[in-house]
């Protein structure tokens, strides 16, 4: 594939494959369009307006709208793991500023703020939810965006930012620890935390937090890889699977998707990536 | 019966017009109340498995966390990559 193009948006790097001037414009207008809406670090964003709003009913954007029902859909799909109510517990760990300003600190992290998802209702462009309760939207905005970045290519090409990617026409895409796969059409993301992670007190921290702690994630997991039909499919079975530890690869299995599960011991996937995508190379089966 | 004022009219249909817009705001706050009460989606929670090792084989038994869940993700066309092409782009821990 030719004329690869990188930009930063959203925290990250996003690298952009068969794009012509036009079409990466409007991909680079997309993604600031999406950050200034729902990023949690730009005051005047209307995530941020929801989130500082004191009453409990509070009328949104149709964007916002249509994103928050998939982010519930999300929550639903993954039995409330992938939780977009973590606004809080997230700034508890310290995740409080874009992650290029944020520092090792010696406070401590917080005690936790479990997630609230039954306090959350959305009807129509009208969200009503707890004063005080922070949304954090970010991962499906990110993911959406890249599929929806890649809905502005008229023929083949590839959009992958932070860890995932989607694709259309073919792309080899590398796996972390070494190998790669073809990617003809859809979403492949890898959620973990070995890339956004910092330090508390000594402490460790990173960015995926377990709902029913409110802390992040104790995961037997470092790293979780998940092929779907979009970017957005992958990186919510890859994050759900992340969280789920020991029972990650089996799930996936049950939703008939391909898992890459890296940890301290090595590589492993489970049998839906064994049957699509024949292991060469360390790769056991989990 | 004479014909009621303009402005009166105007009132009373205002009036009906906030007092139906209170209806539906407290029609709301009720069923997002009984919405609270009765929110399934963290009603179970087990990770008693034991962890899965590099050895051992993926079980087809159900996750109890996620039993709940709605399924319906969509599957990706993929295959394994040709030896001889160099990866245009990689994934990463976000």
């Amino acid at each position: 594939m030719t004329s690869v193009r990188r930009f930063d948006a959203m925290g990250c790097e996003v690298v952009v494959g068969g794009a012509d001037g036009r079409v990466l414009s409007a991909i680079k207008a997309l993604f600031e369009r999406r950050e200034q809406a729902f990023s949690r670090f730009r005051a005047d964003s209307e995530l941020s307006r929801v989130n500082r709003a004191e009453g409990e009913i509070v009328a949104v954007s149709e964007l916002f709208a249509e994103t928050l029902a998939d982010a519930l859909r999300a929550a639903e799909q993954t039995g409330g793991l992938v939780d977009p109510t973590l606004g809080v517990a997230l700034e508890e760990a310290g995740y409080d500023r874009d992650f290029a300003l944020m520092r090792s600190d010696d406070r401590p992290a917080g005690h936790g703020a479990p997630g609230r998802l039954g306090a959350v209702k959305l009807r129509g462009r009208i969200v009503c939810r707890p004063a005080g309760m922070k949304l954090d939207l970010n991962g499906i905005v990110k993911a959406r965006t890249i599929d929806d970045a890649l809905g502005l290519f008229a023929g083949p090409g590839f959009v992958a930012a932070g860890g995932d990617v989607a694709a259309r026409g073919g792309a080899v895409i590398g796996l972390p620890r070494g190998g790669a796969l073809s990617l003809r059409h859809g979403g492949l993301a890898t959620s973990g935390s070995t890339r956004r992670r910092w330090r508390r007190n000594g402490q460790i921290q990173h960015h995926l937090i377990d709902p029913d702690t409110g802390r992040p994630s104790t995961s037997i997991w470092t790293l979780v890889t998940v092929a779907a039909a979009t970017c957005r499919d992958a990186d919510v079975a890859a994050k759900a699977s992340f969280l789920l530890g020991p029972e990650g690869p089996a799930w996936l299995d049950e939703q008939d998707l391909p898992g890459r599960f890296q940890s301290a011991a090595g590589v492993a996937v489970n049998r839906t990536w064994q049957n699509m995508l024949p292991i060469r190379e360390g790769a056991m089966s989990a | 019966m004479p014909s009621m004022p303009i402005t009166i009219a105007r009132r009373r249909a205002a009036l009906a017009k906030r007092t139906l817009a209170f209806g539906s705001v407290l029609v709301f706050a009720v069923t997002v109340g009984l919405a609270r009460a009765n929110h399934p989606a963290r009603a179970a929670a087990s990770t008693s498995s034991p962890p899965a090792t590099d050895s051992s084989q993926t079980s087809s038994a159900g996750s109890s966390r996620t039993s709940s869940a709605g399924g319906g993700f969509g599957q990706a066309d993929v295959t394994p990559a040709p030896d001889s092409v160099a990866p245009s782009v990689s994934t990463e821990a976000s």
